[in-house]
């Protein structure tokens, strides 16, 4: 799709409305070309959607991506360092304590209407669990206070996006392949079977509930709210996996998807914490990697694109360009074929083929090979993504990605898990 | 045998074939042996490196932990000492994987790899540790405490210029308060790392902003000079208090998640690296063991055949001698008692043994009658 097409399809509207709102900046905005600096993760600042997007918007965009802990600590103490900020729901509250962010005006997001539930209320259908800890509708609004919460107000902390739910892979060579919902479980991560063999993702708002997760699923901990723990029950769940690491449980932890497709490609590891490109990957490479659904549910995590404090003016209207660009349908499909949804995916569904919404988003047998986003075929004939359809996974969430209340105190707890 | 040994070797030659086989026996069993415990050698020097490498795996393991304990000694207290130690750890870990890398065998150079690449993310992150520690110390030490004191100072300004006004005394005394409150919660922070406080301190400060706000609405041209000038104190305050909280978070996240994950993964690396030599020490030492018996069974077997070789050549060259002898003896002896001899036994050699048959021979010949 190119810019003129982008327009016509999306644009036109929003051209009209921004007009219409006295934005005359954006107009500005295509013919100098402003510069937009997003920083943010791989996950999304890949350079294709960086072309795309400058193709369809008429704007420079420079992406920086880098870890998680590294664009949160740059975005948090400079917000001048970027106009627009992509990462994860578990670091809204840090950026906005700090200042970081400016609200969203939601009148200004042309696609807002068409945002699912998932992050508005919480829950796609009546039945599924809204999930402990920050759960994105938590967050979403600014109060009139100036604190974040779930009552709808005209101005929003984050624009909602791309989102999946998480669990752990495991290699069908060597562990008998489960039922979804019903025999897989988190505590396959502490069963004594796969000693040695088992891994966890380096991050503690995510690992740490992986392991909370396996000890509550073997049922050794209990939780009063395990998406905001307490020291003491902190404590006891350190207490029970370093316990287990020095006894040579845990092979050890991964700290990018790349290092986690290594670690089970070699065979020193049979089950870890895994994300979805990770198990693709080592679909890719022969190795049978099942991408678990487990009874207790999924840890699951939202993605967010926050705008800077410092951003004003002409990068301002672009970074507006930029974020309506990203629901107007060829980002969600093309974020789709790596496995994430997005959260209007019905304007996405007009990029993709009927194979592939039935596939990603239906939980259907594809009819055909599926391309993943390098173009190399993801799905063979007949396959079914793991865990079903786009609403069966959100219906089973157990926990949010989250920085608990005790954030410091887990890192240290987490250096002794590490060290043990 | 023996005859032929008289008829064509004379005396002298025999002696000596039996001495030089003699020597020949005993280079040759020298021979064996040293060629038989050659492998031992090699296999004994092999484990002497062996144990060099496990004395240097030990000595790379307790480096690791020394070094995260340092670095954490550095991130919670500050210790300069400790920062400097952990760069010393880090040159001596870093030279210790160099003289690994220096080995022959693909897997343990492989591993040393492993070791040197996480090695340098680890040093990597220690320095953002270091500088981002730097830059709170700053923050808290200097920047917090002047911008506190110039806010405070406008405040107190405040409160002197409204001494007509006690309402507005009484406000800005509560101002003052809450300032005072965002402090020590600011430094219970950075004390306990709890970050409750942090949202304490920042609802002080904006009680303090408030309270500031409500008071301009009411205040004259010089107050309001005032309190612009404390809010522009207070808002880079916050800022400031703000900054230092998320570097305090940041250099704890490095320590505790990105630097303790990478001594964790050179740990286990280096275990494996152990088990590595370790394997290879026994298979050393079963060499080792096998040469050794190897080596004996063969000394054994070929001294036993060489032995046996020599006691019958020995045996030969001794009868071969011995044989001639004893027959001319015999024939003296029947010369002795007066039997008749018709002839000396035969021996045709010029040797020894050949010119004592001749001299019987004329002997003889002249003792016959008639002569």
């Amino acid at each position: 799709m190119n810019r003129r097409q982008f327009l016509q399809k999306s644009g036109t509207v929003s051209l009209a409305s921004a007009a219409s709102m006295g934005c005359p900046a954006i107009v500005k905005a295509y013919n100098a070309k402003p510069t937009i600096k997003v920083i943010g993760t791989h996950v999304t600042l890949q350079e294709t959607i960086r072309q795309q997007a400058e193709r369809d918007l008429g704007i420079n965009i420079v992406f920086t991506p880098g870890g998680d802990a590294e664009m949160l600590l740059k975005a948090s103490t400079d917000p001048r360092s970027f106009d627009l900020y992509e990462q994860w729901t578990d670091s809204i509250r840090v950026l906005w304590q700090a200042d970081a962010i400016q609200p969203i005006e939601i009148r200004r997001l042309t696609y807002w209407d068409e945002i699912n539930d998932l992050t508005k209320t919480g829950r796609l259908t009546p039945k599924a669990p809204l999930g402990l800890g920050d759960a994105p509708y938590k967050l979403l609004y600014v109060q009139p206070d100036g604190a974040l919460g779930s009552v709808q107000s005209d101005r929003v902390s984050f624009l909602p996006y791309v989102h999946n739910t998480d669990s752990f892979g495991y290699n069908t060579a060597v562990i008998p392949k489960g039922v979804p919902y019903e025999t897989e479980s988190w505590g396959w991560l502490l069963e004594e079977r796969h000693h040695g063999k088992v891994a966890i993702v380096n991050a503690p708002t995510i690992g740490l509930f992986d392991l909370a997760l396996a000890a509550r699923a073997r049922g050794l901990i209990e939780f009063q709210d395990m998406g905001n723990m307490t020291r003491e029950e902190i404590d006891a769940l350190f207490g029970i996996v370093i316990a287990l690491k020095r006894k040579g449980h845990f092979r050890g932890v991964w700290t990018s998807v790349p290092h986690s497709i290594e670690l089970m490609a070699s065979g020193e590891v049979v089950l870890q914490s895994m994300f979805s490109p990770g198990v693709s990957a080592l679909n890719g490479m022969g190795i049978p990697c099942v991408f678990a659904a487990p009874r207790e549910g999924y840890r699951a995590w939202h993605g967010v694109m926050c705008l800077s404090r410092e951003c004003q003016g002409e990068q301002r209207e672009a970074a507006y360009a930029f974020m309506n660009w990203w629901l107007s349908g060829w980002p969600g499909a093309f974020i789709a074929r790596q496995g994430y949804y997005i959260s209007n995916p019905q304007r996405s569904r007009a990029y993709m083929t009927t194979s592939e919404w039935d596939y990603w988003y239906e939980g259907k047998p594809a009819a055909e090979p599926l391309r993943g986003t390098d173009g190399r075929i993801s799905v063979g004939v007949g396959e079914i993504r793991t865990g079903g359809s786009y609403l069966s996974r959100f219906e089973h969430v157990a926990i949010w990605n989250t920085v608990m209340d005790h954030y410091e105190y887990t890192l240290t707890k987490w250096n002794e898990f590490l060290l043990a | 045998m023996i005859g032929f040994l008289n008829r064509h070797i004379s005396l002298k030659h025999r002696i000596h074939a039996g001495y030089l086989l003699a020597a020949v026996v005993t280079l040759a069993l020298i021979g064996l042996a040293s060629l038989a415990f050659r492998g031992t050698v090699d296999d004994f020097n092999r484990f002497a490196s062996f144990g060099q490498q496990s004395r240097r795996n030990l000595l790379v393991a307790s480096s690791l932990s020394e070094i995260q304990r340092q670095a954490l000694i550095y991130t919670y207290v500050g210790h300069p000492s400790a920062a400097a130690e952990v760069g010393e750890i880090r040159l001596q870990l870093a030279a210790e994987i160099d003289r690994i890398l220096r080995q022959e065998q693909p897997e343990i150079r492989s591993i040393a790899e492993i070791m040197r690449y996480r090695l340098q993310n680890y040093h990597d992150a220690f320095l953002l540790v270091r500088d981002l520690r730097e830059r709170q110390r700053k923050l808290i030490n200097a920047d917090f405490r002047n911008l506190a004191t110039e806010a405070e100072q406008s405040i107190k300004d405040l409160i002197r210029l409204s001494a007509h006004n006690p309402r507005q005394q009484l406000e800005s005394q509560e101002i003052l308060t809450a300032m005072l409150l965002v402090e020590k919660h600011a430094f219970r922070y950075f004390d306990t790392l709890d970050a409750t406080h942090v949202a304490k301190s920042k609802q002080a400060l904006a009680r303090s902003l408030s309270g500031l706000e409500r008071m301009k609405n009411s205040a004259s041209p010089s107050e309001r000079a005032l309190i612009a000038m404390a809010m522009d104190k207070l808002d880079l305050y916050q800022k400031t208090v703000i900054e230092a909280v998320q570097r305090t978070r940041g250099y704890l996240y490095l320590v505790n998640v990105v630097m303790a994950a990478e001594a964790s993964e050179m740990r286990y690396q280096a275990k494996k690296l152990s088990a590595l030599v370790a394997s290879q020490m026994s298979a050393a030492e079963q060499s080792i063991l096998s040469s050794i018996e190897d080596a004996g069974s063969l000394l054994l077997i070929a001294g036993i055949g060489l032995l046996a070789l020599l006691i019958t050549v020995s045996f030969i060259i001794g009868q071969s001698i011995t044989r001639p002898i004893i027959l001319l003896a015999k024939t003296f002896e029947k010369l002795s008692h007066g039997d008749s001899i018709s002839r000396i036994p035969d021996y045709r050699l010029p040797d020894e043994i050949g010119q004592l048959s001749r001299a019987a021979e004329a002997f003889l010949s002249r003792s016959k009658p008639g002569n």
